[in-house]
């Protein structure tokens, strides 16, 4: 589904991405770990091209997006992401969030447009927020419709950057309640976060990103309990 | 004389009210002009459109035409007096057209001219909307222009909008030049009070107090939207 050959990104003298190979299946859900400034952000980032890759190449679904040829609009299409900031458009109403792109983009009529977003509200469990400006909502509403918007689009791919980083405690819970019923229905998903119990219970594999290379790379009892690398030892060692 | 014959005796009032009427009118047409002639260029300067991407050069990679002639633009009318741009526009460039009606030069010369700034105000508030808008939109697949006028501009605009109020109050003073041009707007017809009775005093002071009523009262309309704006965010 995913497919990264020889990744860096470097920001000036800084190189974030040091060379990243990796390969996603269809259907996987991959928790990505690593201490912060690592390079997890960028690597998601990198994928659906919203941050430009120094060198390097990414096929998603078989579409290059490396590839100057390619239509990014489109590929987009196919990758929903979620950002630590929600980032909702806050002059439109949680509905015109959601319909914007399948009406834009897709060319939905806006009746059925409205039909797949409040599908999408449904799963999220916040059909009757409809109506209802972002401004009002709590940060753990306004990210659970950040979701929707993605999954609106009717993504083969979901990608999580930090989705409950920027949220009060007790409203982590009910975003990623949310992202795990979504790893059960199937899509292929990649999700950078710091929450451990996330991780061990929803992954069905975890990447250690460290210094810009993945350092650990397996199942989530694997990565875990039996890293022979002792920087991953360590990070699951201070968590603890 | 006093003050009261001065200003109403032979109908001079006239000469205000009818002044008044050309100031309005033109300031309400420069506006619009200057609305839209500033939209244009604040997004032509947003334009990422690189011709020579493909050169050897950094520079001509990183050319990009159209902002280039937006900011030549700004440049060149924010640089200089409007009564410049308003004579030239009247002398030269319509030199040879006297059919065309003065409304129409001047209207069209200080549109020009707001347009500039009506530029700086609406870059002003594209640039303070948050980057994570943009990223949101394009990661949805929307294209750059699709988020530029579904996204970005709609809350832009909104910003922009209290100074783009005080912006048509400045143009407003600015048309008190146009006499230079032979059109009688509101201090040209306070003149004209002032060469008839040979009296400074009450027709310049007319001609201060009404501006300063209308400033007044566009100016509480700016303060009305301001606090619209900053309730609804």
């Amino acid at each position: 589904m995913i497919d990264i050959k020889q990744l860096h990104k470097k920001y000036g003298k800084n190189h974030v991405l040091r060379g990243i190979d990796l390969s996603v299946d269809r259907g996987e859900v991959v928790v990505v770990l690593g201490s912060s400034g690592g390079g997890k952000s960028t690597l998601l980032r990198c994928i659906n091209m919203i941050e430009v890759p120094t060198s390097g190449r990414i096929w998603v679904d078989g579409i290059e997006m490396t590839d100057p040829a390619t239509d990014l609009n489109k590929a987009r299409t196919e990758l929903g992401m979620v950002f630590q900031q929600f980032n909702l458009f806050p002059h439109m109403t949680v509905l015109d969030n959601i319909m914007l792109a399948p009406v834009k983009v897709r060319k939905l009529t806006r009746t059925k447009a409205k039909k797949i977003a409040l599908a999408a509200l449904d799963q999220v469990g916040l059909r009757d927020k409809a109506n209802d400006y972002p401004s009002h909502l709590s940060g753990g509403q306004k990210q659970r419709v950040a979701i929707a918007r993605a999954l609106a689009m009717q993504p083969q791919v979901l990608l999580f950057d930090e989705p409950t980083s920027a949220l009060d405690p007790e409203m982590v819970d009910e975003v990623l309640a949310v992202i795990k019923r979504l790893a059960e229905t199937g899509i292929t998903m990649m999700v950078v976060t710091h929450e451990m119990s996330f991780a061990r219970d929803v992954a069905s594999r975890i990447l250690f990103l460290d210094g810009g290379l993945i350092i650990e790379d397996g199942a989530p009892e694997k990565v875990i309990n039996h890293s022979s690398h002792p920087k991953v030892q360590s990070f699951f060692a201070a968590l603890s | 004389m006093n003050a009261v014959e001065i200003l109403f005796g032979d109908g001079r009032y006239l000469f205000l009210w009818r002044g008044l009427e050309v100031t309005l009118l033109l300031t309400v047409f420069a506006t619009v002009i200057g609305l839209v002639i500033g939209l244009v260029i604040a997004l032509l300067q947003q334009s990422e459109w690189r011709p020579l991407a493909a050169s050897k050069s950094l520079r001509l990679q990183q050319w990009r035409p159209l902002a280039g002639l937006a900011n030549i633009y700004t440049t060149i009318i924010r640089g200089t007096p409007a009564l410049v741009q308003l004579l030239i526009m009247y002398y030269v460039v319509f030199g040879s057209y006297r059919g065309v009606p003065k409304l129409w030069i001047a209207s069209l010369a200080f549109g020009i001219n707001s347009g500039a700034y009506v530029a700086e105000i609406i870059r002003g508030g594209i640039e303070s909307i948050d980057r994570g808008q943009v990223e949101a939109a394009r990661s949805l697949g929307l294209s750059r222009w699709q988020t530029m006028r579904y996204v970005v501009l709609p809350q832009a605009l909104k910003q922009s909008l209290p100074s783009l109020i005080s912006e048509g109050i400045t143009l407003l003073k600015e048309t008190s030049v146009v006499g230079w041009i032979g059109m009688n707007d509101l201090m040209r017809g306070a003149d004209n009070i002032r060469f008839q009775t040979a009296t400074a005093f009450e027709s310049l002071f007319a001609a201060a107090l009404i501006y300063l009523g209308l400033t007044t009262l566009f100016t509480r309309v700016m303060r009305r939207v301001e606090r619209r704006l900053r309730a609804s965010d």
